[in-house]
């Protein structure tokens, strides 16, 4: 058997191999001049990129696929044992995780929601030009995108203070609230609170993209129809929406991705808490190799989160238009 | 609508109702979008007897320094709570760390992406360069929280937990996908003609990418290092699993340990924490507003 395969391989390869030298290489609009190969420098200038993204991108995924298989402890000197399915029938079995993925889904539905309607909001203003505020929303929209998402959380804790914050305040001074409520502790709206804070810091991205396709409508479309009388909503509903479609798919695609790996809000403001209403998948994760050393079933719940983010991106490179070929 | 039906008419003067309302909504975007922001600078420059009352001072009746003196322990500052609080001894350290390491990070993976960008823009075969991107996509996308077990592994096994130098290996590793995905389509748009030329006068390869390519892409490069700066500056997770002690420990870990859960902190002091720790990367995003816009659509929209 052996042999016969080299030879096919050899084969295939050498058809390949044709292939690609009868490729008309001076034609493909990127190509080194006249089908040149690198040189010595940049070879081996190549090289520690490779180390370094194999070494943290590629290795550490390969090896949570193995952990998730294994049985072990952090911290604790006993040997590795292979533990079959057994990780993924408690990821299956346990009731937390359960919580944690249905918590993480509502939590990234949620904030979809509000931060795409506000964002629309923001980027419609932007888009106006009837009062020129274009400008000054980019100063208020850049500012929350660039700090810290754990400065976002820490303000959004002191916000949210159940004795002395400025949500509480507001509402009782406005009389929309007779007394200070605990936001943060109260099962009921915990969740609602996270979101809102963690909302807050991805509207200025969802207003910019939303923004951008605003801007490569054709005005021509707008005059078009305002000289047929139709309506703000219907030039909304007919020009605008239909190019804001594709930018709107991409905004809930990071969003789901990036709602995968919220964490920094969560540690800070509740901590998964109260009992366990807001605790996400990645904080879940996190609590299960660091607090409770269970580095296999954490890993197990790694491997969950590594193939939802592999189909979102594999839609989302469906969705990228395609390069050449020439 | 964006159009100049629009403007036409409020020349004339005929909506200004219409004005009015949309002069409204964007008052309460910029309140939304800063008023949070607003708070933190009003309460880290209020005394804490004025934070903790009811009705709330909106505006700080007694504007006082005495925070950001204790963090930066100055003098004049508030000796009680830096003993109640031993973590702001590390506030400052912190401070210098997060800053050597996004620095270093900015140069290490701005340096390795370039050239890999380049060379997989014009040495390997379409079908090649799709499957790497493809991996670069997917490794960019991965939640760090679920690779960090390994990362933590390794970096224990060679030595490098809790020091400068491991963080900034792991940033790097981890941005560098960043990097080449943004140059790569930059190169790629790269007129060809010019290199050409260059390889007709008898340079080699690599002293074209030196010598033309990276000055002429010096605003791309520029652009790549304030998102690799600013992600690398904001990173919270990577920096609580590898780091447990001071000599290594970035701003925002620091920040998460002043909350004190025990005892009711000090908020105007965590206040000016947060404050501190969200002005490098907010004045750079703000000087360079246009560049950053541009950066973030061409992260997200880029093909």
């Amino acid at each position: 058997m052996r042999p016969v395969r080299t030879n096919q391989t050899k084969m295939a390869l050498a058809t390949r191999e044709t292939r690609r030298t009868s490729l008309p290489f001076g034609r493909r609009v990127s190509s080194f001049p006249r089908g040149r190969r690198p040189d010595f420098a940049l070879r081996l200038l190549n090289i520690p990129t490779v180390v370094l993204t194999v070494a943290v991108g590629v290795v550490p995924v390969l090896y949570v696929v193995f952990l998730s298989f294994e049985s072990l402890r952090l911290g604790s000197s006993a040997p590795v044992t292979f533990a079959g399915w057994s990780n993924y029938s408690f990821i299956i079995s346990d009731s937390s995780v359960a919580n944690a993925f249905r918590n993480t889904f509502y939590f990234s539905f949620l904030s979809v929601v509000t931060a795409t309607s506000i964002g629309l909001g923001v980027a419609l203003l932007m888009n106006n030009d009837m009062l020129k505020a274009g400008k000054w929303l980019i100063l208020g929209i850049v500012l929350p995108w660039a700090i810290p998402e754990i400065v976002n959380a820490l303000v959004w804790q002191w916000i949210f203070n159940p004795t002395y914050g400025a949500l509480n305040g507001l509402l009782v001074s406005l009389h929309l609230q007779h007394d200070y409520r605990a936001w943060l502790s109260t099962p009921s709206s915990a969740m609602h609170a996270v979101v809102f804070a963690y909302s807050w810091k991805l509207v200025p991205f969802v207003a910019l993209v939303l923004y951008a396709a605003l801007r490569s409508i054709p005005s021509e479309l707008y005059e078009c129809a305002q000289l047929d009388g139709a309506t703000a909503w219907a030039q909304f509903r007919h020009i605008s929406w239909p190019f804001l479609t594709p930018a709107v798919a991409i905004v809930i695609l990071f969003n789901v991705v990036w709602s995968m790996r919220a964490f920094d809000i969560v540690y800070l403001l509740t901590s998964g808490g109260p009992g366990e209403a807001t605790m996400l998948l990645s904080y879940f994760t996190f609590i299960k190799a660091f607090q409770f050393g269970d580095l296999g079933a954490s890993a197990a719940v790694a491997c969950l989160l590594v193939a939802m983010t592999l189909i979102m991106t594999f839609i989302y490179w469906r969705m990228l238009p395609r390069e050449e070929p020439q | 609508m964006s159009s100049d039906g629009t403007r036409r008419r409020t020349v004339t003067g005929a909506h200004i109702s219409e004005r009015l309302v949309v002069a409204v909504l964007v008052a309460l975007s910029l309140v939304y979008l800063l008023g949070p922001l607003a708070w933190m600078a009003v309460s880290s420059l209020s005394p804490d007897r004025d934070l903790m009352t009811r009705p709330i001072h909106w505006f700080p009746a007694h504007p006082t320094t005495v925070h950001y003196r204790t963090l930066f322990q100055l003098p004049g500052a508030n000796q009680a709570t830096l003993d109640a609080n031993p973590q702001i001894h590390a506030f400052l350290r912190s401070f210098l760390n997060s800053s050597i390491i996004a620095t270093a990070t900015v140069i290490l993976s701005l340096g390795l992406g370039s050239v890999s960008a380049y060379c997989i823009s014009r040495f390997v075969s379409p079908m090649h360069r799709r499957a790497i991107l493809f991996v670069l996509l997917a490794s960019r996308m991965v939640p760090v929280i679920a690779v960090l077990i390994p990362i933590y592994m390794g970096l224990q096994k060679i030595g490098l937990l809790n020091t400068l130098p491991g963080l900034i290996l792991v940033y790097t590793g981890l941005l560098v996908p960043f990097v080449i995905w943004i140059m790569e389509g930059f190169y790629r748009g790269f007129p060809i003609e010019l290199e050409e030329a260059a390889v007709m006068d008898g340079c080699s390869p690599s002293r074209v990418f030196f010598r033309i390519v990276v000055p002429l892409s010096a605003n791309s490069l520029f652009a790549s290092g304030v998102f690799v700066f600013i992600a690398t500056w904001s990173d919270f997770i990577v920096g609580l699993v590898l780091t447990n002690s001071e000599r290594a420990w970035p701003i925002s870990v620091v920040l998460a340990q002043l909350l004190n859960p025990i005892t009711e902190p000090s908020w105007g002091l965590l206040n000016g924490a947060a404050l501190i720790a969200g002005f490098v990367p907010a004045l750079l995003a703000l000087a360079l507003r246009n560049t950053v816009t541009r950066g973030i659509l061409s992260g997200a929209l880029k093909g």
